[in-house]
Parts: C-alpha cells; structure tokens; sequence
C-alpha cells in the first residue's frame, strides 16, 4: 500500500542524511523568516481585533476554505479555488514524500483514499495553472498591471507550483510500473499503464528523480514564499481572520487627542499591526484598481500600490527600525513615506468611496489607511489644498462650511411650518437636515421636498435649526480629525440635550452588532429582494418605535450613526430614504402608485451604500412610484461608481484628469433614462455640474428620491387617509 | 529680529451686529474670533521670521478673556503674545487704542511691526498710522509684497497702474493687504504648543498711561447710528451663441470697464 521505498536499503544513509539535512536547513529558514515577519508585524500599534470570535470562525471557513470572495469572479475564480486546494493537499502530500524520504509511512496521508484524492488535485490544479498562464499572458487584464512591480514574481511562481505538478504527476507514473500497478492513482495509472513495458529498474530511478525533483521545488517553496509576493499564501488567511467587525462606515477614532504628541501617520511603525498585515496579505490581484473612481478618471491613485508602498515601507524602514531607532529616524527624514513611496496626490485623490475595500477578496482595508495619512498631513504638517482652508475656518467659526452665519440654518423652512426643537422639543422625529440641505439652494429644495413627504404623512418631526452643526463629516474626511471631535462633541450634547440618546445598554447592544461583510450582499445586477417588504424590522402600522434622527445626507448618517458612539453619542437614526421606506410600509404614507412616467435610473451614494449596506430601500420605494422601476447603470448597488463628492473631495479643486462626476452622468445617460433619482446632496450637486458639463441638461435630470415623491403627492392633493390606493402589504413592482 | 504682530478680537464676520443703546457694538464671547485682515499679518510675520529668524510677538488690546484669541494666533506659530487689557480701556476709538499700542511697542520693543490694513467690525483702518504717528516711525501701509534685512523693509503697493516700492529704515511699521499671502491653518502641534505659551497681560498703569486719555471719556469718535444695509445683487445671464459676446462687450463698455 501507499508509495514504495524510493532508494534500495544501500543507499539508505546516505540520501536520508542528505535529505534530512536539506529538510531541517529549509525549515530552519523558513521559521526565521517568519519569525522576522512577526516581529516587524509587532512595530505597529496595538489593536483589538479579537471581538466577534465565533462570526471570525465562520468568516473565515466561508472565504478562506470555500474560497467565496475569489469565486465571485468566475474564471479566476474557480481555477483560484482548485489551486487553493490543490496546493493544501500537495502540501500535505510533501510530508508524505519527506516520510518517505526517512523510510516511513504516515497513517491516513499514506492511504489510498488520499492518493486518489491527490491525483485529481494534482490535475485540476494544473488546468487551472493554465488558465491563469492564459490570463496573464493573453487576457493581460489592466487590473494585474502594476506600477511599480514586475510580472516576473508572478511567472516564477507559476512556473514553481508547475514543477512541483509535474514532478509529482510523475513521481505517480514512474511509482505505478516500479510497483507493478500496486499505487492506485487513476491519472497516474492511465499514463503508466502506457508506458508499463518499462524496466522496473528504470522506473524506479527515474521515480527516484522525480521525488527528488518534487522535494527540492516543496523546500525552495519554503524559502522563496516569505520572501515573495506570494507571503499572500501565508498572510491572507490570518488577514481574512482578523477581518473589521467594527461599523464599516467609521473610521477609527484617535483617542485623548490633546494629549497625543503625534497624529495620523508618517512613519510605518504608526500603522497598526493589522494595517500592517494588509501589505501580507496583499495578493495583488488589483480588483481595487479596477474599481477606484479616481484611477478610472486618470488621477494618480492606485489603491493597490498604497498597500504594497506599506508593505516596502514595513520591510525597509521597518527592517531598520528592528536594528536601531535612529537608522529609521533617518530615513523616515531623507526618504519620507509620506510624499515619497505614498505621494500626497493620491492621497488627497481619494473620494473615499470604499470601492476598493469592498471589492478586496482579502479583507483589506485601503481607506483609514489614506485617511490616517491625510490626518498627518493634516494636523501636523497643515499641509493640504488649499481650497480646503476656508471650509476649515467656515467649520470652526460658522459651523457650516460656508461664510454664513449659523442663525440662518432654519431660514428654508419659515414657509414650510417645521418647528425647531427649542419650540417643541416632544416631538417623534428630528430631521437631520444638514448644512447643504440648509444652505445649498438646490439641496433646500430637497430638504423641503423630504418634509412635505413627512408632513403627508403626519409625522411629527422638527429640526434643531441653528442648533445643529455640521456633523464634522469633511473635516474628519479630509484628515481633520481634531476638527471632528470638536464638532461632533457639539452636536451629540445637543441630542442628548433634546433626548435623543439611547440608554447605555441598549447602544452597547447596537454597536456590538457585526456589520454585514463583502459576502452578504446579492448580487451586483441588483437581484437583490427589492420588491419585498418583508425584511423590514418595524411593526406595521408604525414606522418608528423610539425617538428617532431622520438625515437626507449620507454623510451625515454615517457619522452620527458608526461615529458618534465613539465619543458617546449613541442614537438611532436612520437615512430618509429608509425612513419614507418604512413610512410606506406602515401604511402611514400613501403614494399614487406608478405616478411617475419617466424611465428611472438610481445612483446609490457611496455613503448609504458600500458603507451601509442600504440598497434595497430606495429601490423599493421608486418601484412604487415609478411606472418603469428602475433601470439600473452598468455599476450599481456595492460596485457603485462614485459621484466623485466624497472623502472631502466635494470641497476640493478637481484638477488631475478627467471629472469623475461627467463619467458617472454619462454611465447614466447610456441606461437611456430620463432622470437619475439620487438620494445625496453631494451626489446631487456633483450631478447637477456633470449634467450641465455633458450638456444634457434639456433632456436629463437629477432628483432626490423625495423631490419625486413630493411631485407626486402635490399633483394629487388628498387628505391624509385619503383615497389613494397603496396597498400597505406588498406593492406590485414595477420592473 | 524682533516682531511684533498687532491683532484684534472682531466678532465673527457672519454675527448678527448688535448694539447697545450708547451705539457700541455688543461683542460676544462666542462671536470672537481673530480680525480676518490680521490672519494676513501673523502670517507674514511668521514667513519673516522663518526667513531672517529672530522672534515673533503677538500684541492684543480688548478684554481679559482676549487671550483666547491670541491663543489662536500662537497656534499659527508666534513665539508668545501681550495682551493689554484694563477696565478703563472700555470704549477707546481708533486714536485711543493706537496710543496704548504705541506705549505697549515702546515696552516690547521691536524692529518690525505688523497690522492688518483694517478691522472687520468697523473697517476704520487708521490704527496703524496713528500708531506710527505716536512713535514718529515711518509706516508702510498697504504691502502686498515685503521684503526685509535686517536694516531696511521694502514693500510693493498696488497702484492704479502697476504697483509701487516703498522702502525705509527699520525699525518700521508695515500694514498689509490680503493679497500678500495665504494664511497657514494651525496644525495639532501648534494648537497644542500654543497652550503652553506665554502671554504676558499689562494693564495702563504697566504702561504708565493715565486712565484719563483713554476709554470712552477721552474718544472724539462717537457712533451715532447704526443700520443696516440689504444690498440687491443682480445678474444678467446672457445665453448661448448668437450675440452673447456682443452684449458682454456692450455691457462691459457701458460700465466704462472696457
């Protein structure tokens, strides 16, 4: 049974001895590379990234052993999966040859159920070695094209697992006539079946040769991986492991800030151990590449050369720091990270639009990581656009980001009857309107347009008019986090104030709930359930169960909903497009179904989308206004195309390229809609430019998602309970 | 080299203007911020200092709770900060606020001295003559470009046509335009360095000035009344190809700007 000895008894000692020693020399370095891998992992600042045990467990059985994320792209995908595989079984298959080696036979490995299994990896992972050498080498997607790294690693690597392919495919032929047809291997045996006129004797030496062969190529394998980019083998699985379970859409907060000497990072030590490990992890596949609005639009952010810039860093400065701190200190001066492996013009390119972290099939996380070196920028050097300095004085001063006073915030609403809530502070809702909802001409338009639906519907809601302040959003964005803290503390004593807050246990209860990952969501061609009403948690008969914060801006959804608990505001609030969502649903408003004519598209913002996972609420609610339903662009739902307004940019000169909002418009105009429904005042904003910059203003538009309900509910003035029909179960769709 | 940046506390420009029944504009705390014309000083003041080194000053007059904004200007980078603040000071003009700056320089000390070219509460823009009148200095107002060595300070100012140099001996007195720089943003390091500055406060008897030639009592200016001004800004949008340039030209010829 299993393999026969490889070398007569005679020759015993002497190729056991050199093989033995060949065997403890790999290991040997093996284990120091790694231990030196570990101890530049430990330069880093601490983390906690041992919450949530059990859904890591599950995570990572899901991506790491059913290869989930890599399968999403079918053809890399499924030849990923069977080298993923392959290469585990062949591993395990080593041990059995080194046993061999030393003339003896290991339990369960040396079995025939294995060898068999064994066989069909060995040639599946072949094939698939072949698609990926075809991939390469004909497709040449532009994702795999580096800036700064040669494809050179990537054949070395696949001309390596090839070898030890085929020295093991033979190794089977050669066993199979040296044993008479005893190993039972199917693929193996076919091939030596062929050839079984062989002398036994020259079998068994060219055997000899392939074991040889396999064993040298398994224990450079050892060597090489840990020095090459293929550390990815080693690092991802940990990467994946200790995957974010905080809110997607936070950043993470710097604590005790007065108290800090140093803010944001410049040197790679103030990385954390996990940001750190992403630049093991990184497999550079390029996915995030091919997704980065600012890249598509020819700005000079590669999302994937940020990660591999860390991992240079690690192992240069890094390696320096492991040998004396003043070594590092040195070149952190002549060769600064910041603004030379990572320029400043990328990193104020970025929208933070999160595409790349969700498109990541390893978990790594590209955004903080820009965002933590803007803070440096930032707060240390005061270096950034200069554009973004009036927003910043407007911010501290005004707490808006324009030259307007604070007392005008409530100015849109004086026709519209919406009281503040220092005149009836007992109201159900606070409409969270935000500066551009407040200020911005277009966007008051929306703002009014959101509290008619809601008057409609006779919630009783307020605004804190110059009460609220500019959530800190922009500032956080752009690297200010100082400014954030200073705004955000504002307004969460102002909820608390009128309130708002939820009681401790309740919040810990929320912040303690996993974010749904890259894996939870339906399909990118909006599959998704969005005609069904069924996953909605409230009641019906009631949209809101406790004192609830309504906002139209995504921004500053995200940051008083994943942010503020940071600083101990913990609310529930809710983006108006779930809200109008849930309104529905309850029965407490009701739409003229199919009121709307036009054909519709839908852009999802970064913000309620990839950050929050809200997709099917908006969809849902323009299946029932919309005859058409909705028409969807090339790139939805978590592949979304950027407005290019996020990450600060809305305040930023766009310079470099060509205008990321133009390319979304025109995504958009190729659905052959007739409007593009939106639910963002940034988005909106960036779109009413592009619209206008295309020159397509005559026959296209932008709306918020409440514009077109207020539309319709003006053209048909009912009493509250009236006689428009809207089933409160489950409308039809409109697709 | 010795500088020193005079500042003043303004309310917010975007504040609602609010007065007290003898017409003195009700300054709130949480109005204050730093007279935006001076953001322009202290920068310059700075940019001089990197440039020649030496040390940087920040001079205030207003209440005692001013030292909050000459915090600010110290988080911009100034070595540490004067502020002269006494009861008696309430309701000096412009020729009474100059003669306690002037006294407040002569203690310091200096070579080159720093203002906005105005404050963004009333706009008068005379402290500073008035200063160097008080000080027999020379004062080169309205820089939007200055050069300094130590011995002489030159200036350019804009002119109708082009601009002029302006140059004397320091020690000097220069007020400058908005146009000369672009103010820094304070970063964290500076904010947090700031706190741990100095700010040396003085009172009128520090400056052996006579409570009687300052503050209201001995102020020629007097506000009469106040009101406020709605401004009507109109646009005219002249649309697509045909004849828009021709008007554009019509309307620019009949504002006489072409």
């Amino acid at each position: 049974m299993g393999h026969p000895a490889i070398w007569p008894s005679g020759d015993f000692a002497i190729g056991s001895v050199i093989f033995g020693v060949l065997l403890v020399a790999a290991w040997v370095a093996f284990l120091l590379r790694i231990r030196k891998l570990i101890n530049l992992l430990r330069l880093g600042q601490p983390e906690n990234r041992f919450d949530h045990l059990g859904d890591r467990v599950k995570y990572f059985m899901l991506m790491v052993l059913g290869q989930r994320g890599v399968l999403r792209d079918p053809l890399p995908g499924i030849a990923h999966f069977f080298t993923f595989w392959g290469f585990i079984i062949i591993q395990l298959d080593a041990l059995n040859l080194w046993a061999m080696g030393l003339h003896f036979t290991l339990p369960v490995l040396g079995s025939r159920v294995f060898a068999v299994l064994l066989d069909f990896f060995v040639f599946a992972a072949f094939l698939a070695l072949i698609v990926f050498a075809y991939r390469r080498l004909v497709l040449r997607p532009k994702a795999l094209q580096s800036q700064s790294h040669s494809p050179v690693d990537a054949f070395i690597i696949l001309g390596m697992i090839g070898l030890v392919l085929v020295s093991l495919f033979f190794f089977e032929v050669f066993a199979y006539i040296a044993t008479k047809g005893e190993a039972w291997t199917p693929f193996g045996a076919r091939v030596g079946g062929a050839w079984r006129s062989m002398p036994v004797g020259t079998a068994s030496a060219l055997m000899s040769v392939a074991w040889w062969a396999n064993v040298l190529v398994v224990l450079s394998f050892l060597i090489y991986i840990p020095n090459s980019k293929h550390l990815h083998l080693l690092a991802t699985p940990f990467n994946v492991f200790f995957r974010n379970y905080q809110p997607k859409g936070a950043l993470q907060i710097i604590p005790n800030i007065e108290e800090r000497e140093d803010y944001g990072v410049h040197t790679i030590n103030q990385f954390t151990w996990k940001q750190l490990l992403d630049g093991y992890a990184c497999t550079e596949c390029g996915r995030c590449n091919s997704v980065c609005p600012a890249l598509a639009t020819d700005k000079p952010l590669w999302p994937k050369e940020i990660i591999l810039a860390v991992k240079e860093e690690l192992f240069a400065a890094g390696g320096m720091l492991l040998v004396s701190a003043e070594g590092a200190e040195e070149r952190a001066k002549t060769e600064p990270m910041v603004g030379g492996l990572v320029g400043e013009e990328s990193l104020w390119a970025c929208t933070n639009c999160g595409a790349c972290v969700e498109i990541c099939p390893v978990s790594i996380e590209h955004v903080q990581k820009i965002d933590d070196m803007r803070r440096y920028l930032v707060m240390e050097e005061s270096s950034f656009p200069q554009e973004v300095t009036p927003l910043f004085n407007n911010l501290e001063r005004n707490a808006n980001p324009w030259e307007i006073s604070n007392d005008t915030r409530a100015d849109w609403a004086k026709a519209l009857n919406v009281p503040t809530l220092a005149e009836d502070p007992e109201v159900d809702v606070l409409y969270w309107v935000g500066c551009m909802g407040s200020f911005d001409q277009r966007n008051q338009k929306v703002a009014t347009a959101f509290a008619k639906v809601m008057q409609r519907a006779n919630v009783r809601f307020g605004i804190l008019g110059p009460e609220e302040s500019c959530t800190g959003d922009p500032a956080r964005r752009i690297g200010n986090e100082y400014l954030w803290q200073m705004l955000a503390t504002q307004n969460i004593e102002v909820l608390n104030g009128y309130g708002f807050g939820k009681g401790t246990s309740e919040a810990a209860d929320s912040a303690d709930k996993p974010n749904i990952g890259a894996d939870g969501h339906s399909g990118p061609d909006g599959s998704g359930d969005s005609h069904s009403y069924s996953g909605v948690g409230v009641p019906p008969g009631r949209a809101y169960d406790v004192k609830t914060v309504v906002a139209t801006c995504p921004h500053c959804f995200n940051t008083i909903k994943n942010e503020y608990p940071q600083l101990g505001g913990n609310f529930e609030v809710i983006h108006h497009t779930e809200f109008i969502d849930r309104l529905i649903n309850s029965g407490q408003l009701k739409l003229p179904q199919g009121f709307d004519l036009r054909k519709l598209t839908y852009h999802d913002p970064c913000f309620i989308g990839r950050w929050n996972d809200i997709y099917d609420e908006p969809r849902r609610v323009l299946n029932v206004i919309s005859s058409n339903g909705v028409t969807e662009m090339r790139r939805n739902r978590n592949r979304s195309f950027c407005c290019g307004g996020g990450g600060g940019r809305a305040w930023m000169e766009e310079k470099i390229g060509k205008r990321i909002n133009n390319t979304r418009v025109q995504e958009a105009l190729d659905t052959g809609a007739d409007a593009m429904a939106a639910a963002c005042p940034f988005c909106i904003s960036m779109f009413e430019d592009g619209i206008k910059a295309v020159e397509a203003q005559d026959h296209f538009g932008v709306e918020d998602i409440a514009e077109i309900l207020a539309r319709a509910l003006d053209a048909q003035p009912v009493a509250p309970g009236g006689a428009i029909s809207a089933p409160s179960g489950s409308p039809e769709s409109g697709a | 080299m010795k500088i020193v940046m005079c500042v003043k506390e303004t309310p917010s420009t975007t504040a609602e203007k609010r007065f007290g029944a003898d017409m003195r504009l009700e300054r709130r705390k949480e109005d204050a911020i730093i007279n935006p014309f001076d953001e322009y000083s202290i920068e310059e003041g700075l940019r001089q200092q990197e440039k020649h080194g030496g040390e940087t000053i920040v001079l205030s007059m207003g209440p005692a709770t001013a030292t909050d904004t000459i915090r600010k200007a110290l988080a911009m980078g100034a070595d540490r900060g004067v502020l002269v603040s006494d009861p008696a000071l309430a309701g000096s003009d412009a020729v009474a606020t100059a003669r306690v700056l002037a006294a407040a320089l002569q203690k310091i000390g200096f070579d080159l001295v720093l203002f906005g070219s105005a404050a963004a509460d009333a706009y008068g823009g005379i402290v500073p003559s008035a200063v160097a009148e008080f000080l027999g200095l020379p004062l080169l107002s309205f820089a939007t470009k200055l050069d300094e060595d130590g011995t002489t300070a030159k200036i350019e100012r804009q002119a109708e046509v082009g601009y002029n140099t302006v140059e004397t001996q320091t020690p000097a007195l220069v007020s400058v335009m908005k146009s000369i720089n672009e103010p820094r943003y304070p970063s964290m390091k500076g904010i947090m360095q700031s706190k741990k500055k100095t700010i040396d406060t003085m009172s009128l008897a520090d400056l052996g000035i006579e409570s009687g030639t300052v503050g209201a009592g001995a102020s020629g200016e007097k506000a009469l009344s106040a009101e406020k001004i709605t401004t009507q800004r109109k646009g005219e949008i002249y649309m697509g190809n045909d004849g828009a340039a021709e008007r554009v030209v019509a309307f620019l010829v009949e504002q006489k700007v072409l």
